[in-house]
């Protein structure tokens, strides 16, 4: 029990900066899974078949292959792919958008943002697939009378998608996209693949360095305990959206 | 927004995926030619890249057919034997998957708390926390039991029957939830015990309702079951990408071809997973099998499909596919779920036990009715 106390009181820095760095990769992922999934989701629907095709495309490759899989190919091929094209690195990239942000003082000095970069944009385009399924199911829930309807009344195509699809969608759609969410925090998990010292590499490389059952398991409970914190209070809240918009949905009626 | 049909989408999607890794292999080439045979290609030369991309063709043909790698080994029994401890994990954890979800489902339904709490703890509590970690956590954390009940396969048997518990139990809860409760006590009252009235009146109406879910849940596993790369299980993410870190020339072929494996089995099985929804939605359907009889059968072909793969995964790989390793990674499932449901159990129902001394008197100590809310939620 002593050895096990004293590891947390050493790692308890370590597992506070992976579990920040995991809530920052849940945030910036989850837009950036948001700005691809509302053009994809729509495009599955468009009336041009070179948009549909190329939604579809990006949608079922996404969602048939692992995401380990396209995490190592992002970090691998797809940085190799980039630097010998456009001479693009991320490290650079990044250094340049903090220059530019007059702190680049920020920039870590000992460790390299390659994968972070390349990661979160895996997990992000990942996500964007499977919530493009979320939004594309939306949409279709809405009845098509209602799409008749307003363009009847003179509503341009945008303006009907804008102004009477999307929010009677995004109302079905609350539960679905959160149950994504909550996936998308146990998924940044698959960052330490790339030896991103997140919550989960942070217990890993402490529990490596031991030979303790009891500490291991001591460490596995904490890393297991936040990741539920987190996941739970998320589904709590998704929990209570929906059964106010259920309320109000009613109401409506 | 006509139909294409299924067999011609998929090819159109592995012909622009072979394009797009064609190109991005033909323009890394020079990248690891150390005599700079090539040079890296150029997007704006459509003429060269369509060479590049016949190339890239030929030679991903070549890697499948017959390549070898520095030991003569044929490149084609890696794919091959990643390929078949995939299935072979898949088609071993699944049926168990079910079976547990089974049981913790009707344990998440029952009257008896001392069933009820700990059932919704475990399944809350794996649903909840990163499947990975658990992996690792059950791998690492039980190092000390000895290497017959504990090793990679059966680890990694274990995570994905109890991790795929937990959302199965959900499926056949909002099933059971759609059957109406009086259905039971009317058989019940019949005189058929509990597990008649379970087999023959209740499952055959639930069919239709989880088998969809548990389907897509399939291929989910199919694709989750990667993660067992990273307790030195090598599947088929980690033969390709492995090749790929041998032989970076080819990187992309690699990667080609692992991926299209992955499509070949999951689009299909994604689309027999929309049709059953579709078929199912617009009849009432009521199967003519026995539902005790069907799973037997589901489990006989699936364990048929475990072990078939396994012996090819153990010609070429010489490592994995003891029928032993499978029954011992059954026990170390049930042990650890035994254990899970104790503890959680335990940790839940103590300062709910607590809370419960603190109570008005007058109001019920648990609502009535277990599934009235939450499983509204779940159904939809």
């Amino acid at each position: 029990m002593d050895a096990l106390w004293n590891t947390l009181v050493i790692k308890f820095p370590d597992i506070v900066t992976g579990t920040i760095l995991t809530l920052v990769f849940f945030i910036v992922c989850g837009i950036l899974a948001m700005v691809i999934a509302i053009p994809a989701g729509l495009g599955r629907l468009s009336r041009f078949t070179a948009i549909r095709a190329v939604s579809t495309f990006y949608v079922e490759t996404i969602r048939g292959t692992p995401l380990l899989f396209q995490l190592l190919v992002w970090s691998f091929g797809v940085q190799i792919v980039v630097v010998s094209l456009f001479g693009f690195s991320a490290d650079q990239f990044i250094f340049q958008i903090l220059t530019n942000l007059d702190s680049n003082n920020l920039y870590p000095k000992d460790i390299s943002l390659a994968p972070i970069f390349f990661g979160m944009i895996g997990l992000g385009v990942n996500y964007g697939a499977y919530m493009a399924e979320v939004i594309r199911a939306g949409v279709q829930s809405v009845e098509h009378g209602q799409t008749e309807a307003a363009l009847s009344l003179g509503l341009s195509r945008a303006q009907t998608t804008r102004f009477i699809i999307l929010p009677q969608a995004l109302r079905i759609m609350i539960p679905p996209l959160t149950n994504n969410f909550i996936t998308l925090v146990q998924d940044t998990a698959f960052l330490q693949i790339l030896g991103v010292y997140e919550l989960s590499l942070v217990i890993q490389t402490a529990v490596q360095a031991t030979s303790s059952p009891i500490v291991r398991w001591g460490l596995y409970a904490v890393a297991l305990a936040i990741y539920f914190v987190i996941c739970y209070s998320l589904a709590l809240i998704s929990r209570r959206a929906e059964r106010r918009t259920q309320r109000t949905m009613a109401g409506a009626h | 927004m006509q139909k294409i049909p299924a067999p011609v989408r998929f090819l159109a999607i592995v012909a622009v995926l072979v394009i797009v890794f064609g190109a991005c292999g033909s323009l890394t080439l020079g990248a690891f030619d150390k005599v700079q045979t090539h040079s890296p290609g150029s997007l704006l030369d459509p003429s060269a890249l369509v060479g590049n991309v016949w190339h890239f063709l030929q030679e991903t043909l070549r890697v499948v057919t017959t390549a070898t790698d520095r030991n003569g080994v044929p490149l084609r029994n890696y794919f091959l034997s990643g390929l078949a401890l995939t299935i072979e994990f898949c088609a071993i954890s699944m049926p168990l998957a079910i079976v547990l979800g089974l049981a913790l489902a009707l344990m998440s339904r029952a009257r008896n708390r001392w069933l009820r709490v700990p059932a919704r703890a475990y399944v809350e509590f794996f649903r909840n926390t990163p499947l990975l970690v658990q992996m690792l956590a059950i791998y690492w954390g039980l190092l000390f039991l000895p290497p017959w009940l504990l090793n990679p396969g059966t680890a990694g048997v274990a995570t994905l029957v109890l991790n795929y518990a937990a959302y199965e139990c959900e499926n056949l809860r909002a099933g059971l939830a759609a059957v109406d409760r009086g259905q039971g006590e009317a058989a019940e009252s019949l005189g058929m015990g509990f597990f008649q009235s379970l087999r023959h009146v209740v499952l055959p109406q639930i069919i239709s309702v989880v088998l969809p879910p548990i389907l897509n849940d399939l291929i989910y596993m199919f694709k989750d079951s990667s993660i067992l790369s990273l307790i030195a299980i090598s599947e088929l993410t980690k033969q390709s990408t492995g090749l790929g870190r041998q032989f970076p020339d080819h990187y992309w072929n690699f990667i080609a071809i692992g991926a299209i494996i992955y499509l070949l089995l999951s689009l299909p099985l994604a689309r027999v997973a929309r049709s059953v929804e579709e078929r199912l939605r617009s009849v009432s359907y009521v199967p003519r099998m026995d539902p005790m009889v069907a799973t037997v059968w589901v489990l006989a072909i699936s364990t048929l499909i475990g072990v078939v793969a396994g012996a090819l995964a153990d010609t070429y790989s010489q490592k994995f596919g003891a029928i032993t390793q499978w029954i011992f990674g059954v026990g170390l499932t049930l042990l650890l779920m035994l254990i899970v449901l104790v503890v959680l159990g335990g940790i839940v129902s103590l300062p709910g036990g607590l809370l419960g001394l603190f109570k008005r008197p007058n109001q019920p100590d648990q609502p009535d009715k277990p599934d009235s809310a939450p499983v509204a939620v779940a159904a939809q």
